[in-house]
């Protein structure tokens, strides 16, 4: 299993990407299927689920925007 | 190749730091996918080295990285914010120091949307300004769009007193820092200017082919795009994307120069502002303090800084432009793209010599300057002798 965390643009995945790194969550930035979106290309954070919450955590302490986990 | 003494910088600053060229050549071997177009592995590079570019720009400015909002240049860029800031029956306010990046924009969009606009004075104590623009304000002033520092003569305008006259009335703010870019800084989060536009390759040491707008907080919900276009996010409406920056990034970036932009930046920060700026005051004054001993030479500078504004008696400006060139000097004669500046400061239609310096010149090209200037003024008195 997957777990995706989306964003609106490739600068919010950029900047929450850099917040991942900070913190050291391994991650990667990846396209979203644009069936999983209702408004077409999206990119996303790609991370072991394991590390779901923190870096939900890590993200929202920086308030960071970002839509509801994926999990595929 | 002759030794070239470069005095354009205001038009394009030359030669660009070697950080800058090792990274563009860098950048299209390696790296040169399309930011925002695709996650393969070039495409996310490209959006990395973009995005670092954004984070380095709005460092600068006191911005957040994603109110950066690049474009093809600075006219681009006021182009966007201005054009999409204004409606219908709109009042625009500009200083009598701007560019036709600003003034030819502003006419248009008069003439296309009904609007009116009214030139404020720039020159003169921030009381003064301030009580031009207060003079020349209507209840139906939404926009005012003013130069940080003027291209022909080392004025600055009082941006921040500017800024906070206009949030209190109700004005959106845009200021041009195509002059004082690199040399010059703003804190965005200290003042309330709502945008500010910026080219890459003047003093911030990038490649020609990009600029941007430096969004503040919340500030452009009600502007309007002036392209349309793919923005790599949001493709299924037909209206582009709410937020920022894809809002305003239609079409595939200028990605290269925009990398360049980032180490320019880099370049910039480590050399410091304060000494870039010193650097080229001191370049000038000397200039001016020698061409004062040069009979038939008129400096229009009251002050030394990144521009020095000068004619010779008897010869015209794109002559003596002409004559240095001779000499393998790089200066700009003529109007430079500023009529209005021009007549502000009384050499219209004419225009003048600019030379304006960037952090590679030397003092040792400086009176290499004062040599040939001496020489050609010299010349142009023997040919007036009966």
């Amino acid at each position: 299993m997957r777990c995706i965390l989306p964003f609106i643009s490739m600068t919010a995945a950029q900047k929450g990407s850099r917040i991942l790194t900070s913190v050291n969550i391994p991650h990667k930035i990846v396209g979203i299927d644009a069936s999983l979106t209702r408004r077409g290309c999206a990119y996303g954070i790609e991370i072991a689920c394991i590390y779901a919450d923190a870096a939900e955590t890590a993200l929202k302490h920086r308030h960071i925007q970002y839509g509801d986990l994926l999990t595929i | 190749m002759k030794k070239l003494i470069y005095f354009d910088n205001a038009a394009t600053t030359f030669p660009k730091p070697e950080s800058v060229y090792r990274a563009v050549d860098e950048y299209e071997r390696n790296r040169c996918g399309n930011p925002s177009r695709g996650a393969h592995s070039l495409a996310i590079s490209a959006a990395d080295a973009v995005y670092g570019a954004r984070e380095a720009l709005a460092e600068f400015y006191g911005a957040s990285p994603e109110n950066v909002v690049f474009t093809m240049n600075t006219t681009y860029a006021l182009n966007i914010a201005i054009k999409g800031a204004v409606k219908s029956g709109d009042h625009i306010l500009i200083s009598d120091l701007e560019h036709n990046s600003v003034l030819r924009p502003v006419c248009a969009i008069c003439r296309r949307l009904g609007a009116s606009f009214d030139i404020f004075h720039g020159i003169g104590s921030e009381d003064e300004i301030i009580a031009d623009i207060d003079k020349k304000r209507t209840d139906k002033t939404r926009l005012l769009v003013c130069t940080h520092q003027s291209n022909i003569l080392p004025i600055t305008l009082p941006v921040k007193a500017i800024a906070d006259y206009c949030r209190e009335h109700g004005i959106f703010t845009i200021v041009d820092c195509a002059q004082s870019s690199g040399i010059a800084k703003i804190d965005m989060s200290l003042t309330k200017i709502d945008a500010i536009c910026v080219p890459s390759h003047k003093g911030f040491y990038g490649i020609q082919g990009s600029g941007a707008i430096i969004f503040g907080d919340g500030a452009c919900e009600d502007i309007g795009t002036l392209i349309e276009g793919g923005s790599g996010s949001e493709s299924i409406p037909v209206e582009m994307p709410s937020h920022l920056p894809d809002r305003f990034e239609a079409g595939t970036l200028p990605s290269p120069s925009i990398y360049s932009l980032s180490k320019g930046i880099e370049f910039v920060n480590a050399r410091g502002v304060d000494n870039i700026r010193e650097h080229e005051r001191a370049i000038c004054e000397y200039i001016m303090r020698g061409m004062r001993d040069i009979r038939g030479v008129t400096v229009y500078n009251n002050e030394a800084g990144s521009t020095l504004l000068y004619n010779i008696d008897g010869i015209t400006p794109s002559d003596a432009a002409s004559a240095l060139d001779g000499y393998g000097v790089c200066v700009r004669a003529g109007l430079h793209c500023a009529p209005l500046a021009h007549r502000t400061i009384g050499t219209f239609p004419t225009g003048a010599v600019r030379a304006s310096f960037g952090v590679f010149n030397t003092m040792k090209e400086a009176a290499r300057f004062l040599d040939i200037v001496e020489h050609i003024a010299g010349g142009a008195r023997q040919k007036r002798l009966p």
